[in-house]
């Protein structure tokens, strides 16, 4: 562990439980191809950052996984990082789209949406529990 | 938190946490992997030390100022479970009041970690080990526990189970259209023919419970002969819509070439009285059958065949 990749404090103390494990996945790996090469942005492909690049026996090419999550599950998950100013995407080429990474969360959207699914959460558990007594 | 600030705000992970680790870990194991080399490497004062307390609670709740990972006690504990199995992270001693004190693991189980990611994708149900099911157990059931049962085929009621290794009976008519119309492997169908197959029989079955009948794979045989007599030349449509034309085509046609058993039974209600009199009875009876008129009826009914 020679080589390290920068995470803010608040990533994981205040936002890892409003975030759900495919987003945390997403914005690390976001993170790391842009801040872990010390670079404001990184153009990725949706491909690239599904299963990552195939070197495929170059020796001189380094291997980057992927998050190994399902196409759709990415594109939901960059949408929400997106939408609530985790990342912020640029211009979109043949290589991939530019992300670069944001520093304006909107911290009171995420709570609300994690009180929404908090409360789902609760009906579904009450749900449940009633079906179990009955 | 509107904004990051610059450096002191930060901490470190290793490269490797993302590039070579987090692929192979779930979202919910990386929350919790996550969580604990913030607590145990993120204050200066314990990164010497090593490994830090951190309870249940404090990965549910978090503590203070810091919150917890987002995700149900059931959830994290099975995560930790993992994160333990391939030496993710490190029990240091029994858990105290201040909760299990974890270290980061320096020795980590690379290789089963892949070969879980391998299996994870190709029927990892088969090694999961099943329950035995007790037949006692049931009757402890509440009635409506009962109710929420999954329900028994017939075959399963008579206690006729699928062989070993097949835990659901084959569906004939499925197997045939996969054979007959597809030209599939029953092995190796795929998920998107499955799907197509799967349409085709719903159509299929559709018209004939419209009709108070079941569709069986004798009626799929008929059907493809009739194709191969009306249509020579010419292959099925794959498309469960337009088969399902084709199919109300040879229905309509075997429907009407079919007498219906109302008809059936006036016919032979008709013949029995013509027989009657043939037979120079007194009184003509609506509905008598005994052997001479059943005698005289069939000799009808051959009679007719030959003309």
């Amino acid at each position: 562990m020679s080589n390290y990749v920068y995470v803010h404090k608040d990533v994981v103390d205040i936002l890892m439980p409003l975030l759900t494990g495919e987003e945390i996945k997403v914005y690390m790996f976001i993170l790391r191809h842009a801040h872990g090469f010390n670079r404001p942005s990184a153009r990725l492909s949706l491909s690239f950052i599904q299963n990552g690049n195939d070197v495929a026996g170059d020796l001189t090419q380094v291997k980057y996984n992927g998050v190994n999550l399902s196409r759709a599950t990415i594109a939901k998950a960059i949408n929400s990082l997106v939408e609530y100013g985790f990342i912020k995407k640029y211009d979109v080429n043949r290589e991939g789209t530019l992300y670069g990474i944001g520093d304006n969360i909107r911290v009171d959207e995420l709570n609300a949406r994690s009180r929404i699914q908090s409360r789902k959460n609760k009906q579904k558990m009450a749900r449940i529990v009633k079906k179990g007594k009955r | 938190m509107a904004k990051f600030d610059v450096v002191p705000g930060w901490f470190q992970t290793g490269n490797f946490v993302v590039d070579d680790l987090m692929h192979l870990l779930t979202g919910s194991e990386y929350k919790v992997y996550m969580f604990a080399v913030r607590h145990i490497y993120g204050w200066q004062d314990k990164v010497e030390r090593g490994y830090a307390h951190i309870s249940l609670t404090m990965f549910e709740d978090g503590f203070s100022r810091f919150g917890g990972v987002g995700l149900s006690r059931p959830t994290i504990t099975s995560a930790l479970d993992q994160l333990v199995q391939y030496r993710l992270l490190v029990k240091i001693g029994k858990a105290s009041n201040k909760g299990q004190a974890w270290s980061i693991g320096k020795d980590i189980d690379l290789d089963g970690l892949i070969e879980r990611n391998i299996n994870k994708g190709k029927g990892s149900k088969e090694s999961l080990p099943v329950k035995e099911f007790n037949q006692n157990q049931l009757n402890d059931l509440t009635a409506s526990s009962k109710n929420s049962l999954p329900n028994q085929t017939q075959d399963q009621k008579q206690g006729k189970h699928a062989p070993d290794g097949d835990a659901r009976p084959r569906d004939v008519v499925f197997d045939w259209l996969a054979e007959n119309m597809y030209n599939l492997n029953l092995d190796t169908i795929n998920k998107s023919y499955g799907g197509r197959i799967a349409k085709t029989k719903r159509v299929l079955s559709e018209i004939h419970r419209n009709n108070g009948t079941e569709l069986t794979p004798a009626h799929l045989d008929k059907f493809k002969s009739w194709w191969a007599r009306e249509y020579s030349g010419l292959t099925m449509p794959r498309d469960a819509v337009k088969l399902s034309e084709y199919y109300l085509e040879f229905y309509g046609s075997h429907k009407a070439s079919r007498p219906s058993p109302q008809s059936e039974a006036k016919r032979r209600i008709v013949l029995s009285m013509r027989a009657q009199s043939e037979l120079g009875y007194e009184t003509i009876t609506k509905g008598l059958f005994n052997d001479e008129i059943e005698a005289k009826i069939a000799e009808y009914e051959a009679m007719e065949e030959m003309s």
